[in-house]
């Protein structure tokens, strides 16, 4: 997963720290989240494209190659 | 100055309980050691969490999705260990192959379950998540890429 919330973030001149406090998390959520390391709820990821003025999947970048595609193919 | 409402309770009642202690230890001559001990430590304990609380995190949020989620996989995995440890130390006796107190085993316990607790939660809290990057496509990915195919 990548996601592209450090640009859209540097966009609107926002800092972790002010980002997460706009969503409720900690700093470091936000950190993982940058890097790919965390996968978030629903409602962390649409709260977080709200306050980046953009649609979840314009911040959150999934790749077809992942381990997941055939079961999403198959449904 | 600014606190939050939990970091209040903790600075409020850890001193109340250290004095409690000290006031028993004072005027209770006979008091049971282990009632006193509990009680500093208790209040120690509770005034120096507040205390770290606010200054690293002041106002914003100590805990989220991300730390609840890892909360609760440490102890998942944590309760897990201590059951198996457990379970040795049954066939252990039950074999005769070591003897213990009843205060030894479950102090041993006690401290097998949160040793192992914190150990969890510092993984998974290096991690980043409990799951592995490759399992990260969860519903909220698979969600995007079915409504990026339409």
């Amino acid at each position: 997963m990548k996601t592209r919330i450090k640009e859209l973030r540097a966009r609107y001149d926002l800092t972790q720290e002010e980002l997460a406090k706009k969503v409720g998390v900690r700093r470091e959520t936000i950190l993982f989240l940058e890097k790919g390391k965390y996968n978030p709820s629903l409602k962390l990821a649409y709260d977080i494209a709200k306050v980046l003025k953009s649609k979840i999947e314009e911040v959150f970048i999934f790749e077809e190659e992942s381990s997941s595609e055939g079961q999403i193919n198959d449904s | 100055m600014e606190m939050t409402k939990v970091n209040k309770q903790r600075l409020i009642f850890g001193p109340i309980l250290l004095l409690i202690g000290v006031v028993l230890l004072i005027f209770w001559k006979n008091a049971p050691g282990i009632i006193i001990s509990g009680l500093m430590a208790g209040g120690l304990a509770s005034t120096i969490n507040g205390i770290y609380s606010h200054c690293k995190y002041g106002v914003q949020a100590e805990r989220d999705e991300r730390t609840r989620k890892i909360s609760a996989s440490a102890a998942t995995y944590s309760w897990l260990i201590t059951l198996t440890f457990v379970g040795v130390l049954f066939y252990l006796n039950y074999f005769t192959l070591l003897e213990m107190t009843v205060l030894k085993v479950l102090s041993i316990v006690m401290l097998v379950m949160i040793g192992t607790l914190i150990l969890f939660y510092a993984y998974f809290a290096r991690k980043g998540d409990v799951e592995s990057p490759n399992q990260l496509v969860s519903t909220l990915g698979q969600d995007i890429l079915l409504r990026n195919k339409r």
